[in-house]
């Protein structure tokens, strides 16, 4: 199986040699589709099957590769190489490769510190423990949409802070009862270590981890909220 | 699986992964790897690296669907 690492635009030339999956050969192929090339391992998955280290070894071709050229667009793992559907798809994956020449991603993710059911209960005196538990519920989910609203200002607040270096971004709120935003940035890889610091600050509800600078996996697929 | 208390390695690693799985280029159809519908990256790192154990890419050029 010829599994699929990344699309380029043929002027990519990395300057050290790059290993694939599980050590083998990382292979440039020059598919009969004008302005791109792929990147692939060939692995023989007769007995085996792909799993977590494969994974993380994607994401280490990947990023290596991303390292070396201008404009990089990393596939879904797993992914297999079909020359066809490169070809149906050229114009989109040439848009998507300007998209992210030269960029790089910021994985923003604000976690509550508070856990929605630390939140203070309404009390009414007299209240059977019947009224008490809706009450509760009651609360839960207002607090629900209330953390919602703080999470689109986290997000707007971020978005701000990263001003004009942001190129692109992608947000999900409340993606669980743990987490108040997960975003995606697409910053100037020059500038993503300096964007990705300024990010450090703490706030009074919530901590905020930022990963990366990783290649773009959000902003490479395309009919996706652009 | 415990999610009342995720760790931010463990965080990190499911935003990673979720990039992996569920985003990047696809050529061939939609391939979603879901588990009864719901995305990944916030069941839980267990269920992430589970899921992905059992992966295989199929031959043919159609649309994959896993389900843990």
């Amino acid at each position: 199986v010829r599994l699929l690492h990344a699309i380029t635009t043929p002027d990519a030339r990395p300057a050290t040699d790059l290993h694939g999956l599980r050590g083998l050969p990382l292979e440039r192929v020059e598919v009969d589709v004008p302005g791109l090339v792929v990147w692939a391992t060939n692995v023989p998955l007769e007995k085996e099957r792909l799993g977590r280290a494969d994974l993380l070894d994607h994401h280490r071709v990947i990023s290596a590769l991303h390292a070396q050229v201008a404009a990089c667009l990393p596939a879904r793992f797993p992914t297999e190489l079909a020359e066809d559907a490169l070809r149906q798809k050229r114009a989109e994956l040439a848009d998507a490769l300007e998209r992210v020449r030269g960029r790089a991603e910021l994985a923003v993710t604000a976690v509550w510190t508070m856990p929605v059911e630390d939140e203070p209960a309404a009390e009414v005196e007299g209240a059977t423990a019947g009224t008490r538990y809706l009450l509760q519920r009651r609360m839960v989910l207002v607090g629900s949409n209330s953390r919602r609203g703080r999470a689109r200002e986290i997000s707007d607040e971020v978005e701000r802070l990263v001003g004009g270096q942001l190129a692109d971004s992608r947000r999900q709120i409340c993606p669980s009862r743990e987490v108040a935003v997960s975003l995606a940035l697409l910053v100037p890889r020059t500038d993503a270590e300096a964007v990705k610091m300024s990010l450090r600050r703490a706030a009074p509800d919530v901590r905020i981890l930022v990963n990366g600078p990783w290649p773009p996996y959000t902003f490479a697929a395309f009919g996706r909220g652009t | 699986m415990n999610l009342s208390a995720p760790r931010d390695d463990e965080l990190s690693l499911l935003e990673l992964a979720d990039r992996l799985l569920n985003r990047g280029v696809v050529l061939t159809g939609e391939a979603t790897i879901s588990v009864a519908g719901v995305d990944l990256i916030y069941l839980g790192l267990n269920v992430v690296l589970t899921a992905i154990e059992n992966l295989q890419p199929k031959s043919a050029p159609a649309p994959r669907d896993h389900h843990a």
